[in-house]
């Protein structure tokens, strides 16, 4: 797996990113009656990536993060949960060590 | 036949000088609604590339509705460059954003003769011009042994993480991390700036774009560069794509880990922007 060719592995989808981001960002921008304002087309292309990408491909192109994305996916809620405690038991551990390393001070 | 009957709305692709529509043909091809086909439409020396579109698809609602679905979209979208290319192939053009779409001739021809100057200037300046698209990726692997291989205090700073105590030591590797971080950056930087500095010397106008997240590239290694630079077509071009092989062999070489992707040749998306007009109205 990690010997991928870097290249093989982009060519392909690169096109369709670099595609969308000129096409639906860039170009004259000109008052029609009509003009669709396309707000985000960052999480556009990720969308359409994923309707392109099957699941599987998907996740052999390391686009899997959406699972651990909160805004996707519960499964992502619950892993920011856990780290979200994790880096509050260590300033825990912190605090208390701190504690330790100085036993001398007299406290209340 | 029922012309009058029908309300159809006009999707414009892009604008070129009435003198080459008149030279060349465009030829028979299918517009962005399959059922039309692509039109050319002239007024005030300025001709416009049109798809006459069905209001059942292209009018504002139904417009908004259909681009929520991504499958219509990624079509359209792709329609739209492919044919923007095609264009690009044969006339000077003002290649325009997707999605501009006029109620009727009148609208059309209103709004080329409010811009008619500024488009005129522009499509001299893009003549025989053309984008490419440079984006650079890097590998932070190979950065991260580069910066610690160059920095020697890192190793000794490493020596008194490992002497702390537990707690200690993982904020202290926190640190040391961000730094090696922070000194991946600027080594990335000092490399893409100064490749992007020979390859401006070349252009005519060259605009520095966002770099896209992981999520997007859905690549291992981060963007560390994106570019579009204005070329003359040919010669230019040609060192252009030289300059860039260039680097990439000298990475591969030395193990750089710099990915260099270029893509082109695109219309001039980026350099075709006209301000509003001179001698318009007064609202702003």
């Amino acid at each position: 797996m990690n010997n991928r060719d870097p290249i093989k592995q982009s060519t392909a989808s690169n096109s369709l990113v670099d595609v969308l981001e000129t096409v639906l960002d860039k170009g004259v921008v000109i008052a029609g009656d009509i003009q669709v304002n396309i707000a985000d087309v960052e999480l556009l292309t990720i969308k359409i990536r994923l309707l392109v990408a099957s699941v599987d491909k998907a996740k052999e192109i390391g686009m899997d993060w959406w699972e651990t994305d909160p805004h996707y996916s519960s499964k992502g809620l619950r892993i920011q949960e856990i780290q979200e405690e994790n880096e509050q038991l260590h300033d825990r551990i912190k605090q208390l060590e701190k504690h330790l390393g100085e036993p001398s001070q007299s406290k209340g | 036949m029922a012309e009058l009957e029908n309300n159809d709305l006009i999707y414009v692709y892009a604008f070129l000088p009435e003198k080459e529509a008149t030279t060349k043909n465009l030829g028979d091809i299918q517009g962005i609604d399959p059922e039309k086909h692509v039109e050319l439409f002239t007024s005030n020396e300025l001709t416009a590339v049109i798809c006459r579109v069905s209001p059942e698809d292209f009018a504002e609602e139904n417009f908004k509705r259909n681009v929520e679905d991504m499958k219509w979209l990624q079509q359209r979208a792709f329609h739209h460059h492919e044919l923007m290319n095609t264009l690009h192939d044969t006339f000077t053009i003002i290649p325009l954003k997707f999605g501009t779409i006029f109620e009727n001739e009148d609208r059309l021809i209103e709004m080329v003769t409010q811009y008619n100057e500024e488009m005129k200037e522009i499509l001299s300046q893009v003549k025989g011009k053309e984008e490419w698209n440079l984006k650079i990726f890097a590998d932070h692997k190979v950065f991260s042994e580069k910066v610690i291989t160059d920095n020697a205090d890192i190793e000794a700073k490493k020596q008194e993480i490992s002497e702390m105590s537990k707690g200690k030591q993982f904020f202290a590797r926190k640190k040391l991390d961000q730094f090696i971080e922070d000194q991946i950056q600027v080594e990335i930087e000092k490399k893409c700036s100064g490749i992007h500095d020979q390859l401006v010397k070349l252009s005519q106008n060259a605009e520095v774009k966002k770099n896209w997240d992981q999520k997007v590239t859905g690549r291992e290694d981060a963007m560390a560069w994106n570019c579009v630079y204005l070329l003359q077509s040919g010669e230019n071009v040609e060192t252009f794509n030289q300059i860039i092989q260039g680097y990439q062999d000298r990475s591969d070489e030395e193990k750089e880990g710099l990915r260099f992707e270029s893509t082109g040749p695109w219309p001039a998306y980026h350099f075709a922007n006209f301000k509003s007009p001179v001698s318009g109205t007064s609202e702003q």
